[in-house]
């Protein structure tokens, strides 16, 4: 009876800590993972999400309208940076921004309200 | 024993679960005051607690960016229908402060004046067309504004009023970013420890920043100087630059910052960021004082920000100009 007890006392000791090592390598994961993703909002609604972790080289069209107004824009992807190629606003401050590949430096154009951020790790909280 | 055996993988789930919310916080993101706004605080006092923390604060961001707009209607009363007239009008409390902060603002701040939007938009309209504003058309404008005039009034039922006299128009661009922060400032102190983790993020030219997680502090990026970091907590973070709004004009940079003593639209450095610690106003000052300082010599900003108690850095052509003392950068 006494052994009986012993061994399941082991096996129960045997599984707590497996699950244990499942959670620290759950939360080692999630810290290592260093997928980028970029957001791009329209009127505060989320339209896009891209993941720059791919680094692939697309082009991501928004289309929309503010009223009677056409929104015609190009977001372009390359090597894990996001980029507004084309956009119909009159100051293409959005355009002149060029590539961003860092989060906390979001991508806006005031004009067409559209913009977009990056989300992931950086070795910083934020830029000014 | 048995018993707790069936309970292994339900704890298994829960470990597991836990583990992943203690890696997510909720970040808000919202459009105004013409730029993207983050609002983020940590889960440290409770996850349910900072989703309704951080929806509070976005409803107070947007009802700010509702009453400072210049530019178009919108459903409350706003700076586009005190520039529409020159009668007195019924306000709500919020662009009551709003202009109160203004006009207290225009007493500190070396170049700061509430009453520039008719300047500042024939600026922007000269700029689009890639030409420089002539002296006669600033002349007048400069007239304008020294012969207008905001007045704010508050009455017993606590009714707010306001009346611009003249023709120059109201802009409170420079200002409301700050004085919506120092809105949240109030609201996060009301409603929670004094410890408490948050950054609020309008645009990065505009930051409240709480503690970091564990009190820590948030490590800044100086976008204009290679590898160098500033460390802060419990502070407000003010930055006016010109690098990404500016038209370049025979060899001169024209950007939307505007003196309103001389009218000129050329800032004397790239960047003027303004430190300031997390006490209420420091934000509508911190943001004013970030624009006043573009158009101002650097004994002026030496002596203003003594006599202000805000700490500054200066940046031209990629280097420090002037800091102050108490800054410390990495």
């Amino acid at each position: 009876m006494d052994k009986k007890k012993l061994r399941n006392d082991i096996i129960l000791i045997a599984s707590l800590i497996l699950v244990a090592v499942i959670a620290l390598v759950c939360v080692l994961s999630s810290r290592q993972k260093n997928n980028k993703y970029a957001k791009v909002y329209f009127q505060n609604e989320l339209i896009e999400t891209i993941d720059l972790s791919k680094k692939e080289e697309k082009d991501y069209p928004v289309d929309a309208f503010i009223g009677d107004r056409h929104v015609e824009m190009m977001i372009h992807t390359k090597d894990g940076a996001i980029h507004v190629s084309k956009s119909n606003c009159p100051h293409q401050d959005c355009v002149n921004m060029g590539y961003v590949s860092v989060s906390n430096k979001p991508i806006i154009c005031t004009y067409n309200q559209v913009y977009i951020i990056i989300e992931g790790k950086a070795n910083y909280d934020l830029e000014i | 024993m048995r018993r707790t055996f069936k309970l292994l993988p339900l704890i298994l789930v829960a470990s597991l679960t836990a583990c992943d919310i203690a890696h997510r916080y909720p970040v808000d993101t919202l459009f105004c005051f013409d730029t993207a706004v983050t609002v983020e605080t940590t889960e440290y006092h409770g996850l349910m607690y900072s989703v309704v923390v951080q929806k509070d604060i976005c409803n107070m961001l947007q009802q700010i960016d509702a009453v400072a707009d210049a530019y178009k209607k919108r459903d409350v009363t706003c700076i586009y229908d005190l520039n529409s007239t020159n009668e007195k009008i019924e306000i709500s409390e919020y662009l009551y402060w709003l202009l109160h902060e203004c006009k207290e603002l225009e007493r500190i701040a070396p170049n700061f004046n509430p009453l520039i939007g008719s300047l500042s938009n024939e600026w922007k309209k000269a700029l689009e067309e890639n030409t420089v504003l002539s002296n006669d058309v600033i002349e007048e404008e400069l007239t304008k504004i020294n012969n207008s005039q905001l007045v704010i009034s508050m009455t017993g039922d606590n009714k707010y009023f306001a009346q611009r006299k003249g023709d120059a128009l109201i802009d409170v661009g420079a200002v409301a970013k700050g004085f919506a922060l120092d809105q949240c400032q109030v609201f996060l102190r009301k409603h929670a420890e004094p410890d408490y983790e948050y950054m609020i993020n309008a645009g990065n030219s505009s930051i409240l920043l709480g503690n970091n997680r564990n009190g820590s502090t948030f490590k800044v990026k100086l976008k204009d100087l290679k590898d160098t970091y500033l460390y802060l907590k419990d502070s407000y973070v003010s930055t006016s630059g010109i690098s990404e709004q500016k038209t370049t004009i025979d060899g001169v940079n024209y950007s939307h910052i505007i003196n309103p003593k001389t009218g000129s639209a050329v800032s004397l450095y790239d960047t003027v960021i303004v430190v300031a610690n997390g006490d209420y106003g420091n934000g509508a000052l911190g943001d004013v004082l970030a624009t006043s300082f573009m158009m101002s010599e650097l004994e002026e900003i030496k002596q203003s920000e003594k006599e202000i108690g805000v700490n500054v850095i200066v940046i031209k052509d990629d280097k420090i100009l002037y800091k102050s003392e108490s800054i410390e950068l990495h």
